[in-house]
């Protein structure tokens, strides 16, 4: 019983506080995806055209985790298969927050494309058991005002 | 040419769907699953165990020292009770009783497997009349009778493989929490089942030792007054976990005292018992 009424009060406090912080989450990812919009991003190695050269490094780095609620609901999924949708706005906010962190680096150096964008997306919390599922978002280009 | 970076579309790459409607699925779904595969394992299981040969389980039990014959006169006077009370069971030829005495504070008396019934001395401590000790010595013999020891394993160890099999493998949480939870309801509730029948056979056997059935109601009665002392302090009765509230049990044995003719008062026998 009273591992029952732990894993309710768990999975209350994570499914409200985690919404909110989620929505909030959004709010300013749609905000400042606005703000950035004049610095592009491509994923081709050199702007058409222009020579090769000039190009500085910007990097955004993001490490996001689940709440409990989402965690509990994704492993009732796991056992009977679906769209994990749950997991789905983690990684989808994990990316475009790296993303803005690497456009607002962009920004301070003065760029206004970023070529050769890459991402890479890294579990980890792999392997750990009971651990909330939590990733690593790296974005990286090369930064360059045209 | 001309480059732009548009805004995200929302609805693409997160899904719209309400978080709690798919949980509600999911949960009443995957526990519905799963309390009917607990159902059906234990009912299976409970079945199986019964086949097992007696001897079988007293092999099994062989090797526990806990069980090893001891030289207490209290466990002597305990074993000539019970075998008196046995002849009124109707035990199979092949069952053999066994009676322990643990001088521990427990408030208990339990059977398990191999025909082994310990008796606590914390309960015996409880106790006043012979009458009330025979109540608990026929309910504790009634469990063996019926199989319950060998049933209860089948169902533990059939529930925890299936436990194992949907949760333990991929360190699943919100599966083995909800397995769990169906196991354990349905443990409960068949072992309160378990715990009427015994107390209707212990009845019938109170009734052709002693005339009457009063020494079942004395007990109900102490339980009774122990399970609200418990509630109010902390004294632990390891007894009423897994038993049904004790005034209902002497509800039960009352209704059914008519058709089984059992006459429900009479003189109680004064306990002569020594604990070591």
């Amino acid at each position: 019983m009273s591992g029952f009424i732990v894993v309710l009060t768990l999975l209350i406090i994570g499914y409200f506080v985690g919404t909110i912080l989620e929505r909030k989450h959004y709010k300013s990812i749609i905000e400042r995806e606005k703000t950035l919009r004049d610095i592009l991003v491509f994923d081709n190695k050199y702007p058409a055209g222009e020579p090769g050269s000039g190009g500085q490094l910007v990097r955004g780095n993001v490490v996001v985790s689940v709440d409990y609620f989402k965690r509990f609901v994704a492993s009732l999924r796991q056992l009977v298969g679906g769209r994990l949708s749950s997991y789905e706005s983690l990684l989808d906010r994990g990316r475009r927050e790296a993303v803005l962190r690497m456009k607002e680096e962009a920004k301070r150096l003065g760029a206004n494309h970023i070529f050769n964008v890459r991402f890479e997306t890294a579990s980890i919390s792999q392997g750990a058991q009971n651990a909330l599922g939590s990733v690593e978002v790296l974005v990286y280009g090369s930064a360059v005002k045209l | 040419m001309r480059y732009e970076n548009h805004e995200a579309d929302e609805s693409v790459n997160v899904s719209q769907e309400h978080p709690l409607k798919e949980f509600a699925q999911l949960i009443i779904g995957i526990g519905l699953f799963c309390l009917l595969a607990v159902i059906i394992l234990s009912v299976l299981s409970e079945t199986l165990a019964k086949q097992v040969p007696f001897e079988f389980e007293q092999t099994m039990v062989e090797r526990f020292d806990y069980f090893k014959p001891t030289e207490s006169p209290t466990a002597a006077e305990l074993q000539r009770l019970a075998d008196r009370l046995a002849t009124h069971m109707g035990l199979p030829p092949e069952i053999s009783l066994t009676v322990h005495y643990d001088d521990s504070a427990t408030i208990n008396a339990l059977a398990t497997l191999g025909g082994n019934i310990v008796f606590f001395k914390g309960l015996l401590e409880q106790i006043e009349s012979e009458d009330e000790l025979a109540a608990v010595m026929a309910h504790e013999i009634a469990h063996i009778k019926l199989r319950h020891p060998i049933s209860a394993l089948g169902k533990v160890v059939s529930i925890a493989t299936f436990t194992a099999f949907v949760g333990g493998a991929s360190g699943n949480t919100a599966g083995n929490w909800l397995v769990n939870s169906s196991a354990q309801l349905t443990l409960m509730s068949y072992s309160r089942d378990q715990e009427s029948a015994a107390d209707l056979l212990a009845a019938q056997a109170l009734q052709q030792e002693y005339g009457h059935i009063q020494g079942a109601e004395k007990l109900f009665e102490r339980f009774a007054t122990l399970e609200a002392e418990q509630i109010s302090s902390k004294i632990s009765v390891e007894a009423f976990r897994s038993h049904p509230y004790s005034s209902d049990r002497w509800e039960d044995l009352k209704n059914q005292s008519h058709e089984s003719a059992w006459v429900l008062s009479g003189t109680l026998t004064p306990l002569a018992l020594e604990l070591d």
